[in-house]
């Protein structure tokens, strides 16, 4: 108990300081391009090798895209109301049956 | 039935404890799971997994054990460096279960639990092919009870699904192992040779259990609606398998590589449009098996090696978030994203556990899939597979939105729901605990992993090159995560996958099948009703008509007689 409520604690500590906690992570961003920038790729292998902050553009600009991706085929083609199949106990407050004889 | 048992490759005479094999073992030593109860049952499920951990470290690679049975020659206990980094993780994971496994009153659930680690086990260990299709479809019939001891119509209905397609994958897999029998002679089970109709059928057949695209479905249908408990087991051994299976028979099928890469993408972008957050888990199972499917395809000795390290930390990593889920579940009763939220104030520990899964997952230096992911993606880098290694590191992307970002903020964090649910019991952290401790060893100390892959590893995972694009990637989702936050929450949907081709126009076809056969056997039976009416008839009329009671000639009699004595003489009746 004791234990469930310092950690309780930290988290709630680490919210109330979202603004530092976002700074940290802005910083630590900037530190990683700027380390590519400073350190020579170790590799040759592909074209984009060499380029600097490669990884941080596509894994932004992949991040858009696969959100992009979600939201089309979800509201173009996929999503159904949750009865769809004549059921809607895919969820329900059931507590997973796992404490039952 | 002659029996003989060899081995190869040992120097020391062998002795029963050496090659008592870990399924017969886990099979039996369940057993009394049926009938123990309280604190009996819990202390046998504690003791038992650690039973078979200890027979399985026992074996010794190079160990066979031959079995001749009806004139086929069975291998069922072949050990060497793949089959065992596969049954190390298994055992793990079958104590790990057990524990999380630990307050359920269920005995057959228990059972159901064992018997399907057990073929997990057997399936790895087997050296030929009718060996791994019994321990396969036990496998199959093992686990299904796993989502009916749910309890739920639901569930009900979703695990006869899942019945259905492995029973067909049983099936191909039969026909497969026949074929390949009939052409080559041979029931070992090593690489298979490209093309034939057997090469095609048993692969299909693995690739069914592997939740290959478009042969996925049953797994994010089926794996939601089992058990708290029974989905981490369901997680680890059957997908688990398939990729044994596929490194040990198809290793550099070529096709193998695009369809994991798809894998990977298909998984992760269904996760982001699903709302129960068990279901969402599922999908990245795809995607995480999709890595392992292509490094088979790519099928060099670092890829091999890197898809058995991916296996064994993805085996570890998925249970852990799947308890963290599971957890969840059972505290609130409900999973669903849309109805979760904030849940940190009063299950801490369980959201920080989940973490340390959801880092793992996404290759977060020190968490233990940066030390295996990392491992396939630079087996397509080696080869120099541009393609391959950017649309891998594009899953990456959205395993971290999904798994470690969106699940839980939308869970853990993000709007309050005002559920206050207690921490999970203690045993199940205490699994959870087991399970992130694991993962975060094997991030910092990744040597004691690459030491039990079957080839010999030269890959050096913490290179500044490696940590600052790994961080690159990790920080700039993130950035695009939060950005986007505000929509990206669960949606009061279910978003239809290709099991709707059997649950809905499958089912009506089925259905107009049904009623078609049922017309025609009415037509039939009607059509045959009237003629027997008019025979009846007929012979209702003949008998009052007299006519075969009248006198016959006496020459007519006598020439019938003497046909009938013709054809006897004809085609020799009388002799």
């Amino acid at each position: 108990m004791k234990m469930t409520t310092a950690t309780a604690a930290l988290i709630d500590a680490l919210v109330r300081h979202g603004r530092l906690v976002r700074g940290t992570m802005i910083g630590l961003m900037g530190l990683s391009v700027l380390l590519d920038v400073l350190k020579p790729s170790h590799y040759s292998r592909f074209p984009w090798d060499g380029i600097p902050g490669f990884t941080a553009v596509f894994a932004f600009l992949g991040a858009l895209l696969l959100i992009g991706v979600y939201k089309a085929i979800g509201y173009g083609l996929v999503y159904r109301r949750p009865d769809y199949y004549g059921d809607d106990d895919h969820s329900g407050d059931d507590h997973g049956a796992s404490d039952r004889g | 039935m002659a029996m003989t048992i060899t081995a190869a490759m040992i120097t020391e005479p062998l002795i029963v404890g050496e090659w008592l094999h870990p399924a017969l073992l886990l099979m039996l030593g369940a057993l009394p799971l049926a009938v123990l109860q309280g604190r009996s049952r819990q202390l046998w499920q504690l003791i038992l997994p650690l039973l078979v951990l200890g027979a399985v470290v026992a074996l010794p690679a190079g160990l066979t054990v031959r079995l001749e049975l009806a004139g086929l020659e069975l291998v069922p206990l072949r050990v060497d460096k793949l089959s065992l980094a596969f049954a190390y993780v298994f055992a793990l994971i079958i104590f790990i279960g057990n524990v999380f496994a630990l307050q359920v009153n269920d005995g057959a659930q228990h059972v159901a639990a064992a018997f399907y680690a057990a073929s997990g086990l057997g399936a790895v260990f087997a050296g030929d092919l009718i060996t791994l299709y019994v321990f396969w479809e036990i496998m199959m019939i093992a686990s299904v009870w796993l989502i009916w001891r749910r309890r739920r119509q639901a569930a009900y209905e979703a695990g006869f699904r899942y019945l259905i397609i492995h029973a067909l994958g049983g099936m191909l897999l039969l026909a497969g192992i026949i074929a390949y029998w009939l052409h080559t002679g041979s029931l070992a089970f090593e690489a298979l040779d490209g093309g034939g109709p057997a090469f095609y059928l048993i692969l299909v057949a693995f690739l069914i259990n592997a939740a290959a695209p478009p042969l996925h479905a049953w797994l994010p249908d089926a794996y939601p609606e089992a058990t708290v408990t029974g989905t981490v087991f369901l997680s680890a051994f059957t997908t688990k398998t398939a990729v044994y299976v596929l490194a040990r028979g198809f290793p550099g099928t070529e096709l193998l590589v695009w369809l994991g890469v798809f894998m990977t993408l298909y998984g992760v972008i269904y996760a982001f449009l699903v709302n129960d957050i068990r279901r969402l888990l599922s999908y990245h199972i795809i995607s995480q098996v999709g890595y392992m499917v292509a490094g088979v395809g790519l099928g060099s000795a670092l890829a091999i090696s890197g898809t058995t390290a991916h296996a064994f930390t993805h085996i570890l990593y998925k249970a852990l978030l799947l308890m963290g889920a599971g957890a969840v579940l059972q505290m609130t009763g409900r999973s669903r994203l849309t109805e979760l939220g904030g849940l940190y104030r009063t299950m801490p520990l369980t959201f920080l556990l989940y973490m340390v899964g959801g880092l793992s997952i996404s290759a977060f230096p020190l968490f233990s899939g940066f030390v295996s992911k990392t491992m396939i993606i630079e087996a397509a880098a080696v080869e120099g597979r541009g393609v391959i290694f950017l649309l891998m590191t594009l899953a990456g992307v959205g395993t971290f939105m999904s798994t470690t970002l969106k699940l839980p903020w939308y869970t853990f964090m993000g709007r309050d729901s005002g559920l206050r649910p207690p921490e999970a019991p203690l045993n199940m952290r205490i699994a959870m605990g087991i399970a992130a401790l694991l993962c975060f060893v094997i991030g910092i100390a990744p040597g004691w992993l690459y030491a039990i892959l079957p080839y010999p590893v030269e890959y050096e995972a913490y290179t500044a090159g490696h940590l600052i694009k790994e961080m690159q990637l990790l920080l700039f989702t993130g950035l695009g995560f939060f950005l986007l936050v505000g929509v990206l929450g669960g949606k009061d949907k279910i978003s239809l996958d290709l099991d709707w081709f059997y649950r809905v126009p499958g089912k009506r076809a089925l259905d107009r099948l049904g009623a078609g056969i049922r017309a025609v056997d009415a037509a039939a039976r009607q059509a045959f009703m009237v003629r027997f009416q008019a025979l009846e008839d007929w012979a209702t009329h003949l008998r009052l008509s007299g006519w075969p009671l009248r006198s016959w000639p006496t020459g007519s009699m006598a020439l019938w007689t003497a046909v009938v004595l013709a054809l006897l003489l004809v085609f020799g009746l009388g002799r």
